[in-house]
């Protein structure tokens, strides 16, 4: 009996030293960003030290003297907000017939979401340019805002997962109650799916803050420049040597980017995990 | 009298049908402008000679022709079958691991999550970066700490090494955005798996590996294939965000992850053909449909669904 014991004892042991050894990975990368970000570019380009020898500031006055932060920031969260808003609104909408109605078509209307969920982006992306170039949306945050209120496929599909786990009951009770199915999904769904709402906001956010690929396609000239191609071009090089990447001051950009996801997490995390319903997942 | 409530039956279904088409209009119309019609049009522009700057004209097949004979092309294939299938294998497996840990309970459990999220939310660009100068030759963190340990100067160029290339990426890839998203749904996938299952396992004196073969696998094989199907998706989509600014437009070292999307954009902007490289984006958009297929079909032998 005592050796059962000791044996779990050891065995938590054991996984909380691989919970710590796991941690150190996934950790350390944003320890060498944010420690990077105060090195000086002789020390970041000769010593791999992770902690700065001498730290300076130089870097971050570097970014927003040398270029138009303030407008790349406002560029990416009006992209951000818009296309979540889109997105939180049509895709819940979508949802809701999806899992609480009964019409003819709906298996197809659910096959094809899950069938355009696998289709790549970036497969369409070059017709999608041309397209978006004959209406004169190139350019502008258009061609990324505009599609998100058309519903994404994989949200739909995360909300309905979520309604589906609501009981039916509370719908019936609606309804006897003189509520339309408009009313219930107002009145029932909206308010019992926050965590839902919450999780796939959060994680939208957070993709369209990162987002690089569609912006890269889309954004030509400095205007409409977001922080993820900011990154790649007007922070890369030193002002005097074209031919030296500034390390440092893309590590101070970087660093600057990553704090509002991490804010962005502390105030959803407890959200996270109930918002995603898997069960009754197939296919 | 019945046949008129039977009527008001029929008008109330009707009316049904008619909220619910409104619901999902949004959709239909996306999926009608924002998916179908992209797709016809690929086709279409790929049997042309399109410039960048809207020049065009009807060459038939000789896109694929052309296609077909270039060895650039068939090697950007080969790395993209090996990339996306081992980096749907390894962030899978990388998510059941992370997330397999966090649903032990323990003190700081909390933190760890913060800790094994956190990667995930870094712009993928930043995350370029940072693994370039982690794997860089010179003052790299990675030669740094090889060098401490072993006490010799180790000068490897990680990414740009042929030999050490894809370790370097596949590492890069247990940090991106989706690994992370993987991990939460696992994690709530095994919370959904009742309690009684192991108790009554743990009763016959099971060990944890055959809890986890037994039980938590089985239960947890609708997410894999969830997961993997998304990952597989992500893989494709996402390696274009990864791969640019890691290893350029020309896939360093020698083409050796020049993944299909970074030849389609490098065809497309850099050269400037954009017929040329529809006919490369139909082939990708072939790839993923028999990814899509080869997933489900394989699912319909090894996973396992309640009632």
């Amino acid at each position: 009996m005592k050796s059962a014991k000791t044996k779990k004892r050891a065995s938590r042991i054991l996984v909380f030293i691989m919970k710590i050894l796991v941690g150190i990975i996934m950790f350390s990368p944003i320890i060498w960003v944010i420690t990077g970000s105060f090195k000086t570019l002789t020390e970041f380009t000769s010593s791999s030290g992770i902690f700065p020898q001498k730290e300076t500031l130089e870097n971050y006055k570097y970014i927003f003297y040398h270029s138009n932060y303030v407008l790349y920031v406002r560029n990416t969260v009006l992209l951000m907000a818009g296309t979540t808003a889109g997105t939180l609104i049509s895709s819940s909408l979508v949802a809701y017939p999806l899992a609480r109605m009964e019409f003819p078509g709906k298996n197809l209307i659910f096959s094809l979401i899950v069938g355009t969920m696998m289709i790549p982006n970036i497969a369409l992306i070059v017709p999608q340019y041309i397209m978006f170039g004959k209406v004169g949306w190139l350019d502008s945050l258009l061609p990324m805002i505009v599609p998100a209120f058309f519903a994404y496929p994989y949200n739909v599909f995360l909300f309905r997962q979520f309604f589906r786990s609501i009981p039916k009951e509370l719908d019936e009770a609606a309804t006897m109650d003189g509520c339309s199915r408009i009313g219930i999904f107002f009145r029932v769904l909206i308010p019992l799916s926050k965590s839902t709402f919450t999780t796939i906001g959060v994680l939208s956010c957070v993709f369209w803050w990162n987002e690089l690929t569609q912006p890269v396609f889309y954004i030509n000239s400095d205007k409409w420049r977001t922080l993820t191609i900011a990154l790649m071009t007007t922070f890369m090089y030193t002002s005097g040597n074209a031919f030296v990447i500034n390390w440092p001051s893309i590590m101070a950009a970087s660093t600057l980017m990553i704090l509002p996801p991490m804010l962005l997490y502390l105030f959803g995390s407890r959200f996270l995990v109930e918002g995603i319903k898997t069960s009754g997942l197939k296919g | 009298m019945e046949k008129q409530s039977s009527k008001t039956a029929k008008k109330k279904k009707l009316m049904n049908h008619l909220t619910a088409y409104a619901f999902c209009a949004p959709w239909m119309i996306g999926f009608v402008c924002f998916t179908l019609f992209p797709i016809a049009f690929l086709f279409a522009v790929s049997l042309t000679n399109r410039k960048l700057n809207g020049v065009s004209r009807f060459i038939g097949l000789t896109n694929y022709v052309t296609m077909f004979q270039s060895a650039t092309f068939w090697n950007s294939i080969r790395v993209t079958l090996f990339f996306t299938i081992v980096m749907m294998i390894v962030t899978t497996v990388w998510a059941v691991v992370m997330a397999l840990l966090l649903n032990y309970r323990q003190r700081l459990n909390g933190l760890f999550q913060f800790c094994y999220f956190l990667p995930s939310v870094i712009p993928t660009v930043a995350l370029a970066y940072t693994f370039r100068t982690i794997f860089g030759k010179e003052a790299g963190l990675l030669n740094g700490i090889i060098s401490a340990l072993t006490g010799k100067n180790v000068m490897i160029n990680w990414l740009y090494d042929s030999r050490t290339v894809y370790l370097a990426l596949f590492f890069i890839t247990l940090f991106t955005y989706n690994t992370g998203q993987m991990m939460l749904i696992f994690r709530s996938g095994l919370n959904d798996v009742p309690r009684e299952l192991y108790e009554a396992c743990e009763i016959d004196g099971a060990s944890p590996l055959k809890k986890f073969v037994g039980i938590t696998l089985p239960m947890i094989s609708p997410i894999i294939l969830f997961n993997a199907v998304m990952g597989c998706i992500s893989a494709l989509n996402g390696s274009f965000a990864l791969l640019y600014p890691l290893t350029g437009e020309n896939g360093d070292p020698n083409g050796m992850s020049q993944v299909l999307s970074l030849l389609i954009y490098k065809e497309a902007f850099s050269n400037m053909k954009v017929g040329y490289a529809c006919a490369m984006s139909v082939i990708l958009f072939l790839i993923a449909c028999c990814f899509g297929i080869g997933i489900f079909a394989i699912s319909k032998k090894i996973v396992y669904y309640e009632n």
